[in-house]
């Protein structure tokens, strides 16, 4: 991992001071809901995630869909997500890849609890609104795919896809 | 700096407790790959940067005008969230005194990667790899600096597309793609 990131580097068994502790706080991103939410009345969330990724989107008939991540139990989150279909010879560290040649879709969505990856049914996005593709959070197992698994259903031709998702945590 | 975002002020000599420390990791922001992806399978990368700005950028020079947005690190090889708000005056970017956030000539959003072969010279042509939100007007990492007056790794905008160009800008960006 790159150290550019750092505030600072702590020195092994440096005393980790207040002021540094305070420095960390101002400086890192915290994510809240606002305060007149009625999104989850009982409870505030706090802390996000975000992730990314490059991923291949293959077309193996109805009964199956993706798997995208299954680092965490993707279901009841708000997700601000962006996704762009980049074609199979497009990839990022391919000659072929030219950034303005593909469009980015983005949405904010709530997981809910409610997608099956077996039939694609459910909570879920269609990032071109074309009808062909879902993204949600499974609800259930299918095709090596886990409850709270992050998957994506592809009703087309085989894609490949870079995706940018930010993501609150799950409502306790 | 302000405080308001901390979720305790750490006083002078008080015992920083686990809890404190795991609830500081509860709240904060974590940037990593998906488990599943193929980006880079031999490296995930962990850790983000945002950046905001506003910048002005001129076409004065034949073949295209280089701007440094950027010269803090190297953006070459990095992976970018990035929305751009083009504006048609000084006087609308928000530092201006007639900014109206309803205001905006375009608004572009773009996920990319910045490579490393974009070439910054104003005979090259603007080549390489870049984003062009708005016709002429293209964001890169410059490889190749010429004539352009920009260092190696420096983010800029590269404008040929005739006139003075006012935008403002966020961009979350990955770290080093190793």
């Amino acid at each position: 991992m790159s150290s550019e990131n750092r505030i600072w580097t702590q020195a092994r068994n440096a005393a980790v001071t207040a002021v540094r502790i305070n420095d960390l706080q101002d400086n890192y991103a915290f994510c809240w809901q606002i305060s007149t939410s009625a999104l989850s009345p009982t409870d505030d969330w706090y802390g996000t995630c975000e992730r990314y990724g490059q991923n291949a989107l293959p077309n193996p008939g109805p009964a199956t869909a993706t798997l995208l991540d299954a680092s965490m139990d993707w279901r009841d989150r708000m997700l601000w997500i962006w996704w762009s279909e980049v074609g199979v010879t497009d990839l990022p560290k391919l000659a072929g890849y030219q950034p303005s040649d593909f469009t980015t879709y983005h949405n904010v969505m709530y997981t809910g609890n409610g997608f099956d990856p077996a039939t694609a049914v459910g909570t879920r996005w269609d990032p071109t609104a074309g009808g062909n593709y879902r993204l949600g959070a499974a609800d259930a197992a299918a095709g090596g795919i886990a409850i709270g698994d992050l998957c994506f259903y592809n009703g087309g031709a085989a894609t490949k896809a870079m995706l940018w998702i930010i993501a609150s945590p799950v409502v306790s | 700096m302000s405080d308001e975002f901390r979720i305790w002020t750490q006083n002078l000599y008080q015992k920083i407790s686990a809890a404190r420390v795991n609830r500081l990791q509860d709240a904060m922001c974590f940037f990593a790959e998906l488990d599943q992806s193929a980006l880079a399978p031999a490296t995930a990368l962990n850790g983000l940067t945002a950046y905001y700005h506003q910048a002005e950028c001129q076409d004065t020079i034949a073949g295209g005008q280089t701007t440094i947005i950027d010269s803090s690190r190297d953006w070459r090889n990095r992976l970018l969230l990035q929305i751009v708000v083009q504006q048609n005056a000084a006087n609308n970017l928000p530092s201006g005194i007639n900014y109206d956030p309803d205001g905006a000539v375009a608004v572009a959003a773009h996920q990319w990667y910045t490579g490393s072969d974009f070439n910054a010279d104003p005979l090259a042509g603007g080549g390489g790899h870049y984003w062009e939100p708005m016709v002429g007007l293209r964001f890169a990492a410059v490889q190749t600096v010429g004539a352009s007056g920009a260092a190696q790794g420096d983010f800029i905008v590269w404008n040929q597309s005739g006139a003075t160009k006012w935008f403002f800008s966020w961009i979350e960006q990955t770290p080093d793609a190793a």
